[in-house]
């Protein structure tokens, strides 16, 4: 008797907490991958444009090629050469900085206030109403 | 004026009693390390450093806050109905929303002077390591008293009517749904089952959205609060804090004992 008590009190505990935890996390997966996608997509769609001004101006350079492909090796491999890590970090950073601008912060949203106005005037006329009703029944 | 005299004797009364318990001075000395000791990641560099310890105090005095909450308020009424320490004071000539008015004061004193406490040590820590005042960290404070000050009154009520246990749950499983915010529900309209959602915006109506007392990102990255934030969040919390505590009067009067 005691432990069925017990069980069913901390099935309950965790089926809530479960709920109320699991709320945030999947929506908080759920973005990021989706702003990650979108950030693949954007540097993907970036990348192939920089291959194509890279090879159209190839085409266009005959003479002074060696020189030319000299400069451009050496911009691709700032990303996998010896500056990878700086190149690693700013990527990184501008990720952080897309998960931390979609994570809600309620002081920042403007209606916030509104709703803290609204609430406090509900709660504040339900204490007035109840105070006064009970004057009025301790009366009679 | 006879009735507000009374419950301050009787939060009196609750202050010596609960001075002694020893989870009080582990958790406040455990909480005065982590942030006295927060200076010591030396391993970034001085603008960070002084961030990241604004932040891991202010979330650690957050957390003390609700722990100390949560074992202060845990059964605090059950326990003296139990005991039968309740019946001396229900004999004299007092109500008994004097007698729970007085039970929350005392105990809302108790957690405030610890919170004080550490918010006064994270300020004199962040003068000897960035040379200026914040002066917000006493306004994050505030509003952290103001949630323990909601989720104690919670407690208070819940605890009126069920076991210890289930109050704890139940008062756990509000506080966590009360910090997600509205764009998460909205989001998740359509991905979960219209009756999980449709109890989840029900509920989230009623209980207090405990993000309005977050403002520790403003604090640690020195961003300024919307102009009248302070004053509206302090006057929301109380207006909880004073609805909840009016709703376990009117139980406890209603009880049989």
């Amino acid at each position: 008797m005691f432990f069925s008590k017990y069980i069913k009190i901390m099935f309950i505990t965790l089926v809530l907490i479960f709920i109320s935890i699991n709320i945030p996390i999947v929506y908080a997966q759920d973005n990021t991958t989706e702003v990650q996608k979108e950030s693949i997509e954007s540097t993907d769609k970036s990348k192939t444009t920089e291959t194509s001004k890279e090879e159209t101006e190839e085409d266009e350079s005959d003479e002074n090629d060696s020189e030319h492909k000299h400069e451009h090796s050496h911009v691709n491999t700032d990303l996998t050469g010896e500056n990878a890590e700086f190149g690693r970090e700013e990527h990184h950073h501008d990720h952080e900085h897309d998960e931390c601008e979609y994570f809600h912060k309620a002081w920042r949203e403007p209606g916030t206030i509104d709703i803290m106005k609204k609430y406090s005037l509900i709660l504040f006329s339900l204490f007035g109403i109840i105070v006064i009703y009970r004057l009025i029944s301790k009366r009679n | 004026m006879k009735n507000i005299k009374q419950a301050l004797i009787i939060a009196q009364l609750t202050i010596e009693e609960n001075i002694r318990k020893k989870i009080l001075y582990i958790l406040l000395f455990l909480s005065f390390a982590l942030i006295a000791f927060s200076a010591s990641f030396t391993s970034f560099d001085l603008g960070a450093q002084v961030t990241i310890m604004k932040d891991i105090s202010l979330s650690g005095i957050a957390l003390f806050g609700i722990v100390l909450t949560l074992s202060l308020f845990l059964n605090v009424i059950p326990k003296e109905i139990e005991t039968k320490t309740i019946y001396p004071f229900i004999t004299q000539p007092i109500t008994r929303g004097t007698y729970i008015t007085g039970k929350y004061i005392g105990l809302m004193s108790i957690i405030a002077v610890n919170l004080l406490i550490l918010g006064l040590e994270l300020m004199v820590v962040m003068k000897i390591y960035s040379d200026n005042w914040n002066v917000m960290i006493i306004n994050s404070i505030i509003l952290n008293i103001l949630q323990c000050g909601i989720i104690g009154g919670l407690m208070l009520l819940f605890s009126l009517f069920t076991s210890y246990p289930l109050t704890l749950s139940i008062t756990l499983f509000l506080y966590i749904l009360g910090g997600v915010s509205t764009p998460y529900i909205q989001y998740l309209q359509g991905r979960l089952p219209k009756v999980l959602l449709d109890f989840v915006v029900f509920i989230k109506l009623i209980i207090p959205k405990f993000d309005c007392f977050n403002i520790k990102d403003a604090v640690v990255h020195m961003n300024a609060l919307p102009q009248g934030y302070f004053a509206w969040a302090t006057i929301y919390g109380l207006a909880y804090v004073i609805i909840t505590v009016m709703i376990a009067t009117i139980l406890f009067e209603k009880k049989d004992l």
